[in-house]
């Protein structure tokens, strides 16, 4: 009896096999890219651009469909949607989802709850506030053989290996739900042609609260992380100085008892000095060491200043709650919250010029 | 419903019913008379005698030359003068009657005094027809010996003794087969191997219960720990030089008469993937090509299942570059991916029946025909994709890299559950196929041997000759596995000591 069974069961799984509903890869709608905006009546407004695949020559041509619609809830987005698409919603290989500014100043939270909890999504997608509406952002077209996704996927993307701190939903996340530090996410801009990485925005929370123009980005990343790459403008005897960065390292060190801790942060950045314009001097070893210690006092200077700016907002996206609580067994996170705004942060840049290019 | 089973249990079991044997040397001559090729005729020379045997099976030069010339120029009175005077070696006079027949069939010469005599004298004149020792072409190697079995029992013994002259290596002979009475010898190397196998392998031989054995691969069949699995559990090779290096391993070998693969146990999953060459080449080299060997076997089980999968189920897994790519060239397909695949595969088994089955030059077109003309054709119909043409042929090029044609087979049709697991839950799908496989690999045994050896159990020692090939002076010990009465190849610390020339 058995083995009857096991071959009645055998033949209904093979025959079954056709009652399976299944959607291929083609007959699906593949959202990569999500924009948020307010919308009327507190409801929110979701834009989603799907691309649309040329028949087998012209592979390349990149043609997209862009929804729009009113909705209550993320999960409404995706249902109001659906009724705009001639084919299933597949989120999957969604690359991309920007926030308008004006929700992000508002709160994020409901947004970030449901992406932390959808296990359909990426942890390497990137997550983006806009300036301006970001229905305008994605319908913007801005390259010929690239979706828009694809597109601002690079920019992000690229851009994290040079002069933007590491970015996804898995840091954010991270970030966001970690005792003692605060997230940030890159700021995107719309120009007539082009999109632009215009800063970070830092949240307290789901809020954006303070936000930093693309110049210290350079800065803040060094205080954040190690990294090999990335360029800096730097003033120097009234003309400009590019300094590019072949190896930073950021040492956080934490002194004092824990309800009035000390910090000190160390960088040890090498780098090449490549153009010099508006200086009127020969490049030299002289001039290098004077370099150097322009450039330190340059950096210590702007990272004063973004740690006070930090602090006045009372963000944290440094980690230096996350980092004592890991060196301190009695840590208190609101006593440190309490006591964010006076606390003691020591910044030390030191900078080695290790190359300024064949001179004779 | 299952009617037609119950009915099979309800007939009586008959006694089975032995050949009848002819009773007296008369009635058995009597009855092979019915053959035109028997010959039977009194001889009135010098010798008066009877003399019978089967001209088809006898040597004319033999007859002619050293048995009538004898006769006929000496007069013999008795059968023991025959058995002295008769120039050819191992004449015997008997008056078994079972014995007479059996020689006779074979092609021995009958003689007997007069023709109501019981006793006889049989002078061995088989004449064998057999084809040329020719070069191994199932499993070929650029280097490396290229001799290969024929069909012969007697030749295929000496392609094994000439290469291990030793008094030890034993060679243990039965007749299996109710009908055909096959010939089959065991073959071990007595102090090597562990007598245990060499007894499984006898009694399981000897308990065979056909009237048919045509060929070796009908012991594989028959005397399998599982003979329901879709992988053989002994390995089949047609090289001598394979045979005796399992020999002196500690396996077993079986040669069935007529059939020109010998067969090895036991053996063990891994060892169906290493190539002969594995041994002509340097360790590090033979090391690569066994692992691409064993990745090819992985990829050409695994690409079309994940295939299904993937585009049916999880399309978060097809890389953002190759989405185009995937979607263009699918966007054309009326059917789904499952169907698309299996499509394909089955245009796929087919050529490789219909070449298979085809002489060798009309094969070779039916190669061009089938890839490059049914191929193109199915994709510019729109009936299949770009992608998956290159996927599927591909699949079919690396099952082809199996040495060992048998396991070749296997692997040719066990994606085919794993396609459908893919299709019924997608990954999922196939990580069961897969569990359900490699559990039953871990159960499968081959004569009593763990067949999935060096990894379950995990016998580290057994895995230098596994999926890597250590150097010889590495292998200075006898794989685990056959748990031979010699672990020892050699001395290893004369292997590994430096002869230097001050020394």
């Amino acid at each position: 009896m058995k083995k009857q069974w096991l071959f009645l069961m055998m033949v209904s799984v093979v025959l079954l096999n056709g009652c399976m509903p299944s959607r291929s890869v083609e007959e699906n709608a593949i959202v990569q890219i999500v924009g948020y905006d307010v919308g009327e009546e507190e409801r929110i407004q979701g834009t989603v651009s799907i691309p649309q695949y040329g028949k087998s020559e012209d592979k390349q041509a990149a043609s997209e469909l862009y929804l729009t619609v009113e909705a209550d809830s993320t999960k409404d987005v995706e249902v109001e949607i659906q009724k705009q698409s001639s084919r299933p919603i597949s989120i999957g290989k969604l690359a991309v989802t920007l926030y308008s500014k004006e929700l992000a100043e508002n709160d994020l939270a409901d947004f970030i709850d449901v992406l932390s909890r959808d296990p359909r999504l990426s942890r390497n997608m990137f997550l983006g506030v806009v300036e301006g509406s970001s229905k305008d952002l994605i319908e913007g077209g801005y390259t010929q053989d690239e979706t828009t996704s694809k597109h601002l996927q690079g920019l992000i993307e690229n851009n994290t290996l040079y002069n933007f701190p590491s970015t996804s939903l898995h840091d954010f996340l991270y970030a966001y739900y970690a005792q003692g530090m605060d997230s940030f996410l890159p700021l995107l801009k719309k120009h007539e042609t082009f999109v632009e990485l215009s800063g970070v925005g830092f949240f307290k929370r789901g809020v954006l609260v303070a936000e930093i123009p693309d110049s210290a980005i350079f800065t803040f990343k060094m205080l954040k992380e190690n990294f090999i790459k990335g360029m800096q403008e730097i003033p120097f005897e009234g003309g400009v100085i590019m300094m590019e960065n072949i190896g930073s390292n950021v040492d956080y060190s934490l002194s004092g008892p824990t309800d009035n801790p000390q910090f000190d942060i160390k960088v040890k950045l090498k780098a090449e000095v490549n153009e010099m314009s508006g200086i009127k001097r020969d490049a030299s070893p002289e001039l290098a060491k004077e370099m150097e210690e322009k450039f330190a006092e340059f950096f210590n200077k702007e990272g004063k200043e973004l740690i006070s700016l930090f602090k006045e907002k009372g963000v944290d996206p440094l980690g230096l709650g996350n980092f004592a609580k890991t060196r301190r067994g009695d840590f208190d996170l609101t006593q440190w919250r309490d006591n964010y705004s006076e606390l003691e942060v020591n910044v030390k840049v030191d900078v080695e010029i290790t190359e300024y290019g064949i001179f004779s | 419903m299952w009617k037609w089973k119950r009915k099979d249990k309800q007939q009586p079991e008959k006694q089975q019913q032995t050949k009848k044997q002819s009773g007296s040397l008369s009635e058995f001559i009597q009855a092979m008379k019915q053959s035109e090729d028997f010959v039977h005729y009194e001889l009135s020379g010098s010798t008066r005698c009877t003399i019978s045997y089967l001209k088809t099976m006898c040597d004319s030069k033999i007859l002619n030359r050293s048995v009538l010339t004898t006769l006929n120029e000496e007069s013999l009175h008795t059968l023991h003068d025959m058995q002295e005077r008769i120039p050819v070696e191992n004449v015997r006079v008997t008056s078994k009657l079972d014995l007479i027949e059996e020689k006779v069939m074979f092609g021995y010469i009958m003689i007997q005094r007069h023709e109501t005599d019981e006793e006889v004298v049989l002078v061995p004149a088989i004449s064998l027809e057999s084809r040329e020792v020719s070069i191994p072409e199932v499993e070929f190697s650029v280097v490396g010996p290229k001799e290969a079995f024929v069909e012969t029992l007697n030749t295929n013994i000496n392609l094994i003794r000439k290469r291990l002259p030793l008094p030890q290596l034993t060679i243990k002979e039965l007749n299996v087969g109710k009908i055909t009475k096959t010939r089959v010898s065991v073959i071990y190397i007595d102090g090597v191997v562990n007598q245990d196998n060499v007894d499984t392998v006898t009694q399981r031989l000897k308990g065979i219960e056909v009237d048919q054995l045509i060929d070796s691969s009908f012991v594989t069949q028959i005397i399998a720990d599982n003979s329901n699995s879709p992988f053989p559990q002994l390995l089949d090779t047609e090289r001598p030089d394979r045979v005796v290096s399992n020999l002196v391993e500690g396996k077993v070998a079986i040669i069935v008469d007529g059939s020109p693969h010998a067969l090895t146990c036991p053996t063990t999953v891994v060892e169906f993937f290493g190539a002969s060459d594995d041994y002509f080449l340097p360790w590090h080299l033979a090391t690569a090509f066994r692992l691409i060997r064993l990745f090819a076997v992985i990829f050409s089980v695994l690409s079309t299942p994940l295939y299904v999968a993937v585009l049916t189920y999880h399309h978060e897994m097809i890389p953002a570059a190759l989405m185009a790519t995937i979607v263009s060239s699918r966007s054309d397909i009326p059917f789904p991916p499952i169907l698309e695949v299996i499509v394909l595969e089955l245009t796929i088994e087919l050529l490789r029946e219909a070449g298979a089955r085809l002489p060798t030059k009309i094969g070779q077109t039916i190669g061009i025909v089938g890839g490059i003309v049914i191929g193109t054709a199915a994709v510019d119909a729109g009936l299949t994709s770009n992608v998956l043409l290159i996927i599927v042929a591909l699949s079919a090029l690396a099952s082809f890299t199996t040495p060992v044609y048998q396991i070749g087979n296997t692997i040719r049709l066990i994606r085919f559950p794993f396609i459908i697991g893919a299709q019924l839950w997608g990954l999922i799908g196939i990580s069961m196929c897969m569990v359900f496989f490699i559990g039953h690999l871990i159960k499968l045994q081959s004569i009593g041997r763990p067949f999935f050896e060096p990894l379950y159990p995990l016998r580290i020692k057994d895995l230098k000759d596994a999926f890597i090939r250590l150097p010889f002076n590495k292998q200075t010990e006898r794989p685990v596995l056959m748990r031979t009465e010699d672990p020892q190849r050699m001395n290893p610390s004369r292997v590994n000591a430096k002869r230097d020339i001050d020394e």
